[in-house]
């Protein structure tokens, strides 16, 4: 190497050295950065969970305000409405045509302030998820009959027609009846408020998986910019009711807050597709569809087998411990699809008697199986305890036959092997 | 503590959250200003021994300002915070380049910026 080379390489070196120490500078930088950013972030999560926390707490008090108002608030009004009907139906004497008219005013009002009370706790109790479906076999179409009658006075008077249309004569499957008949009241009462000439139609039909229902009208239908805000509570859009019953603004969020309770689903459509008789209803009643192109309610149940729903039933009490609610939906499967599946009846058995442990007064104490049915037996100590499960039990399985003979085992309670002796019809 | 602090965040609501929080931690002597202009100009009046400064302002970026305090002479080195309310690597990066001794996150209780600043002396 001679002296200009090694001159070379010498810069070289050094260069190479500089860059490396700046490479080493921006490295280390780098470094800083990204942890300072990790930091950060760390940092940021957790305000962000503080504030979710405290957002939660929030709401929880807000539903409790909620329904604490609503009780002090219906207890009052219980008593102004009863004093107020007292004096316009003339029990306290005699009033004149003007007095009576405005009572009849005040009663008005103090039912839809009830109402809008009502609704309150409703959508309070769904939101708080307080609310425990009583669910159980029903027939849809007998449910759908029976709201025919309920609302033909008040479709008539509005000089419409109320018709049913069903895809079998009988549809069955497990639901809590109160609750879907509160929803087919809302949807019936929307239809009604909403329509002025035409027609509402409910129809129900039996799909793959599901059951699928609907109310449909003839009235002027949703705009499309309104038809995301439906389900949304107190949303006012721009449908014009009609005259009569004003609406609280909750009844399609407290339906759409049941049938997810009941793991089904509801939606709008405006104009109806779904229901496919909707249309032949409109030619059959000469509608113009293009002035009144109508609105649906849909809503899907799921469809249940027996077994499906007592597992089901027995699976969710078990997880709320609720041993006693188990055993009895146990029960009431036996007694309704008898003993078939032996082994799916020892494991909800053992299950089941794996959560007894406590021996309070009036208490499941055990629970089995011989031949073709299924035995609970209770401890109670007293009388008075004894009375408490019958009472229960009839509450619970009313079409039961209960076979009691407490006499004959006055020490030591009674064996209710005896009571549930005859399971099967 | 007889540290003066200069606080330069176009936010009145950050600005007066910090204040609240570095006078309850014992500082006493706080200046705040709006913005890039108004902060290099009390800068040069106060002469301050921290500098917390903002990301984004409406005439300037706190990246900007912070080169610009490092480049004016005659003072004290003064020690430098830039806060952020939206974490960014890249910016952390740019923080670390223009001079700053730290970046961090604005929250509601400052305890990330009171945590910097005390680790600062």
């Amino acid at each position: 190497m001679d002296k200009k080379e090694e001159f070379d390489f010498n810069l070289e070196f050094i260069k190479l050295n500089q860059e490396m120490a700046v490479l080493k500078v921006k490295l280390a930088n780098q470094e800083w950065a990204s942890k300072k950013t990790n930091d950060g972030i760390k940092i940021l999560y957790k305000e962000l969970e503080k504030k979710n926390q405290e957002l939660k707490k929030l709401d929880q008090l807000k539903s409790e305000f909620i329904s604490m108002v609503s009780h002090e608030l219906r207890t009052p009004l219980t008593t102004i409405r009863e004093s107020v009907s007292q004096v316009l139906d003339g029990i306290l004497g005699d009033t004149t045509e003007a007095q009576r008219e405005f009572l009849s005013i005040c009663l008005e009002d103090i039912d839809r302030l009830r109402r809008i009370i009502d609704n309150l706790l409703d959508i309070s109790k769904i939101e708080a998820g307080k609310i425990k479906l009583k669910k159980a076999s029903y027939d849809l179409v007998e449910l759908a009959r029976g709201l025919i009658l309920t609302f033909t006075p008040r479709v008539s008077s509005k000089g419409l027609q109320l018709f049913l249309s069903a895809g079998s004569p009988k549809i069955q499957t497990f639901f809590d009846r109160d609750k879907i008949i509160q929803v087919f009241h809302n949807l019936i009462g929307n239809a009604l408020k909403f329509t002025s000439s035409g027609f509402i139609l409910i129809t129900l039909n039996e799909k793959d998986s599901n059951i699928e229902c609907s109310v449909s009208d003839s009235g002027p239908g949703i705009s499309e910019d309104d038809l995301p805000k439906v389900f949304t509570r107190f949303q006012q859009f721009g449908r014009t009711p009609g005259p009569g019953e004003k609406g609280t603004g909750l009844g399609l969020a407290i339906s759409k807050g049941i049938i997810q309770l009941h793991k089904g689903q509801i939606w709008v459509e405006s104009p109806p597709v779904s229901p496919l008789e909707h249309e032949a209803t409109s030619q059959k009643t000469n509608l113009d569809t293009k002035t009144n192109p109508g609105t649906a309610f849909v809503f899907t149940l799921p469809k249940y087998s027996y077994r499906q729903f007592f597992e089901e039933s027995i699976l969710e009490a078990l997880n709320d411990s609720l041993k006693e609610e188990a055993a009895f939906a146990l029960a009431r499967f036996t007694f309704e699809c008898g003993l078939k599946d032996s082994a799916l009846h020892d494991n909800f058995i053992d299950n089941i008697q794996a959560k007894i442990k406590d021996n309070s007064p009036v208490k499941l104490s055990f629970i089995g199986k011989e031949r073709n049915s299924v035995f609970l037996i209770f401890k109670s100590e007293n009388e008075e305890g004894t009375a408490q499960v019958i009472k229960k039990i009839k509450s619970l399985l009313p079409d039961l036959m209960i076979k009691t003979d407490i006499s004959q085992y006055p020490q030591d309670g009674f064996s209710p092997g005896e009571l549930i002796s005859n399971l099967d019809k | 503590m007889d540290k003066k602090i200069l606080i330069i965040d176009d936010s009145e609501q950050d600005k007066k959250i910090m204040v609240r929080y570095l006078t309850r931690a014992g500082f006493d002597k706080i200046a705040t200003a709006e913005n890039g202009n108004n902060g290099l100009q009390k800068f040069e009046a106060e002469n301050p021994d921290i500098v917390i400064l903002d990301t984004m302002m409406p005439d300037t970026v706190g990246f900007e300002v912070c080169k610009k305090i490092r480049e004016l002479k005659g003072f004290q080195r003064p020690k430098i915070v830039i806060t952020t309310g939206s974490i960014d690597a890249v910016d952390a990066l740019r923080a670390k380049e223009s001079g700053a001794d730290d970046y961090c996150v604005k929250t509601s209780d400052c305890e990330p910026l009171l945590n910097a600043i005390n680790k600062l002396f």
